[in-house]
């Protein structure tokens, strides 16, 4: 979804377009254009996200970042939701920190996550969000899919047993890479993301061998072959440059 | 003051978690003056007494017997607790969950069987079935102990670490219930 | 409505087209309805050919055209946002609200999106007044509204009735009452995500609110009659599978938790269930209505939540007796 501009200031008395709300009872100031999330990290509040990464657009899909609005009885998640003037957030009540736990919970059920034999073991985001919200096991019963490896690319591998579907990959695939080799298949619980038209990855014709997709996934899910348990460090940080340098109108400096 | 009766289990799983409590190293003497271990792989009584304080279970219900150990333990420790991934999510011995057990039993055995090796107890290598005669039967799919019987802590990890074990060792013998948030993580 | 009167629909959205500036029209029909399909094509040509649709309508500067877009099976493509995605060749798949359509819709135009009942409703308004229209129904809900009455009924099919016309006339006047003289149990309304009324409250009227209060909601207009045969828990079993298998995917609490739920259902009528079971589905329920993305996964519990609030006996036989109570469940797994 493409990030529009926001008319809920009047840019005649306010031409700036700055606005004033509160999170957990902190005056915070924010461009109109800047989402909850956006403006909550940038004053030092945590909001647990998974499907959010900083140079990507947003989906608002996996849930996690949800936040209770004053005057609003629906949850609604913080990196698609845009603030107005004098609106009050709640990042972390008992109700959302429970609902957030229990998705979690549910992801790690939908698919097979085994962190002991994992290359992301202990580099892994979704280890990481279960230890930020404390969780210690799952209540839901675990579904055990029989799911692939694909293994065929000459560099990376992907395995879907680890995949929760955040769909960084596809996103980073089409809005940075340009290539669009990864997409999703099915539908519900069948959903899997796939390379070209459910091919192996290995004969794509359409991927670049960039890694980009590997360095955005928050698991282990998509990984460099070589790397042993543990040892798949992602590398990251180049994405919002990248994403900065795609949407710049003035390429003079490079003639 | 009395001795804590302490009982420790391994169902599917490496043995790792055990390990890793014997890896508390210097701390077990200090432990071994507040508990006494009255069942498990470490000590001789191979017999679970009719009633313990706390039980540390490792691994996951994988067998038939599994299942009907679990539901005994449960019944006879006051405190139980899934130790280790495996208990706390059925970990590595869940991953045969895709297949049959008919198929991981004829792959491991059967498959895999080194064709020069002397048969014993009328095994057939090259033939279907394998029964269970004395050895437990096998589950149709590996599950984490909390499915079966209702559990008072957990801590996750493979294996949880030494420091982990001890810390809810110390607060379960200091009567307060351990909050173990920060302590360890999966596959930790 | 498409089948029967589709120029009344063309008349709603050409006047709708009119009175917010819009210059372009979709009609997005199922393409399981060839029937539909086929005769709002024909009427889209009469009107084009009339002059009523097109440039310039009735020489005034006003230009309008309506086109048709098929759907390809997904449930999920009556949801707005999902529906706008689909016509524009993208995943049907919903999206975050706000920004709504109105401000941000097809192809980021602002766009006004309604059902077909609804643009059908504007030409007798417009002719005959806003005061005749507000005149039929209740105090909150206006006008008529249709209804597909299916299940255990002597008369299947649609039917259109003032609102707040109370559910037993519905049932029995109009439909002619339970076929075999067998006692009639509940009427689910509003479609596979709808909340199963029980008999008790036959009397109540249908409007919004009323349907609100006791967990179901108008929804599609579906209304499903059971009788004493239907196993509740059964119901709600097959309206989540339905759920499961038309969620699209994109939100993790709907797209494992109508899995999850449809599972422990299948346990429940299966006789495996245990009186765990029962919590774990209300907290799911709760899960998804609070934090699922879209209308499918927030509304797709309510069979499951009316049943245990108003079926619960059902449930608990299954699970501590091992029996289905209507005697439904060792026949339907026994047919299969």
């Amino acid at each position: 979804m493409k990030d529009h501009s926001r008319t809920n200031v009047r840019s005649d008395l306010n031409p700036s377009r700055l606005l004033t709300f509160r999170i957990d009872d902190r005056d915070v100031s924010a461009h109109e254009n800047e989402s909850i999330l956006t403006v909550a990290r940038q004053n030092g509040i945590t909001i647990p996200t998974l499907c959010h990464l900083d140079g990507l657009s947003e989906r608002g899909a996996c849930r996690l970042c949800i936040v209770e609005i004053k005057g609003i009885n629906k949850l609604l998640p913080a990196c698609v939701t845009f603030p107005r003037q004098d609106m009050e957030v709640i990042t972390a009540s008992e109700r959302v920190v429970g609902y957030r736990k229990k998705i979690l919970e549910l992801l790690f059920t939908e698919r097979n996550h085994v962190c002991a034999v994992c290359v992301s073991n202990g580099h892994c985001e979704l280890q990481n969000l279960a230890v930020e919200l404390g969780v210690s096991h799952v209540r839901y019963p675990y579904l055990y899919p029989h799911l692939a490896v694909d293994a065929s690319h000459s560099r990376f591998s992907v395995d879907h047993n680890r995949c929760v579907l955040c769909l960084r990959c596809v996103r980073v695939c089409d809005e940075i890479e340009g290539a669009h080799t990864w997409d999703i298949m099915g539908r519900g619980i069948t959903s899997q993301v796939i390379t070209d038209l459910n091919q192996p990855w290995g004969s794509s014709e359409t991927c670049t061998g960039c890694g980009k997709c590997v360095q955005v996934c928050p698991t282990g899910a998509l990984s460099e072959k070589g790397k042993s348990v543990a040892e798949m460090i992602k590398r990251r940080q180049f994405l919002p440059y990248l994403q900065m340098m795609r949407g710049r109108q003035d390429t003079s400096w490079t003639k | 003051m009395d001795k804590i009766a302490l009982a420790t289990t391994w169902l599917d799983s490496c043995s790792g978690c055990h390990m890793s409590l014997l890896d508390i190293d210097e701390a077990l003497i200090g432990l071994a003056a507040q508990v006494e271990i009255l069942f498990g792989p470490l000590v001789d009584n191979k017999i679970f007494p009719d009633h313990v304080d706390v039980t540390l279970v490792e691994g996951a219900v994988g067998s038939e017997a599994d299942k009907k150990n679990i539901l005994m333990i449960r019944e006879r420790s006051r405190i139980l607790v899934s130790f280790g991934d495996c208990a706390v999510t059925a970990n590595v011995p869940g991953m045969r969950n895709r297949h049959a057990v008919a198929d991981v039993l004829a792959r491991a055995y059967i498959e895999n069987a080194d064709p020069a090796a002397p048969l014993s107890c009328g095994a057939q290598t090259g033939k279907g079935s394998i029964e269970f005669q004395v050895v437990p039967a096998l589950c149709s799919k590996v599950r984490p102990v909390h499915e079966f019987v209702p559990v008072d802590v957990f801590l996750p990890g493979c294996p949880p670490p030494p420091e982990a074990i001890l810390y809810l060792l110390s607060e379960l013998l200091a009567g307060r219930s351990p909050d173990m948030s920060g302590k360890t993580r999966f596959g930790a | 409505m498409l089948e029967s009167d589709p120029h009344r629909v063309i008349e709603g959205m050409t006047v709708a087209g009119y009175a917010t500036g819009a210059s372009q029209g979709f009609i997005y029909v199922r393409a399981e309805y060839p029937l539909a399909v086929k005769r709002v094509r024909l009427a889209l040509s009469q009107a084009e050919h009339m002059g009523v649709l097109g440039n310039n309508i009735f020489n005034t500067s006003f230009n309008f055209t309506i086109k048709v877009r098929l759907g390809a099976g997904a449930f999920v493509c009556g949801e707005e946002t999902a529906l706008i995605a689909s016509i524009e060749g993208r995943m049907g798949r919903p999206r975050p609200r706000p920004p709504f359509p109105a401000e941000f819709g097809l192809w980021e135009h602002p766009t006004l999106i309604n059902n077909v009942e609804t643009f059908a409703n504007i030409p007798p308004i417009i002719r005959k007044g806003g005061r005749w229209f507000a005149g039929i129904g209740t105090e909150k809900s206006k006008g008529t509204k249709v209804f597909a009455l299916a299940g255990k009924i002597i008369n299947t099919g649609l039917i259109e009735v003032p609102m707040g016309t109370p559910l037993r006339d519905i049932v029995y006047d109009i439909g002619g009452g339970i076929p075999q003289g067998k006692r009639l149990k509940a009427v689910q309304t509003g479609g596979p995500s709808g909340g199963c009324i029980p008999e008790r409250f036959l009397d109540m009227p249908v409007d919004y609110e009323s349907l609100a209060k006791v967990g179901s909601i108008m929804g599609s207009g579906g209304m499903i009659v059971m009788d004493e045969t239907s196993c509740m828990v059964d119901v709600a079993r097959f309206f989540m599978e339905f759920c499961k298998s038309e969620s699209c995917g994109k939100c993790a609490p709907c797209r494992v938790g109508t899995r999850q739920i449809y599972d422990i259902l299948s346990k429940i009528t299966a006789n495996q269930g245990s009186p765990e079971d029962l919590a774990m589905l209300e907290d799911l329920c709760d899960l998804m209505k609070s934090t699922s993305l879209c209308g499918l996964g927030q509304s797709s519990p309510n069979p499951v939540l009316t049943t245990l609030q108003y079926f619960r006996e059902e449930y608990l036989s299954h699970i501590h007796d091992k029996n289905c109570l209507a005697g439904a469940c060792k026949s339907l797994r026994e047919a299969k």
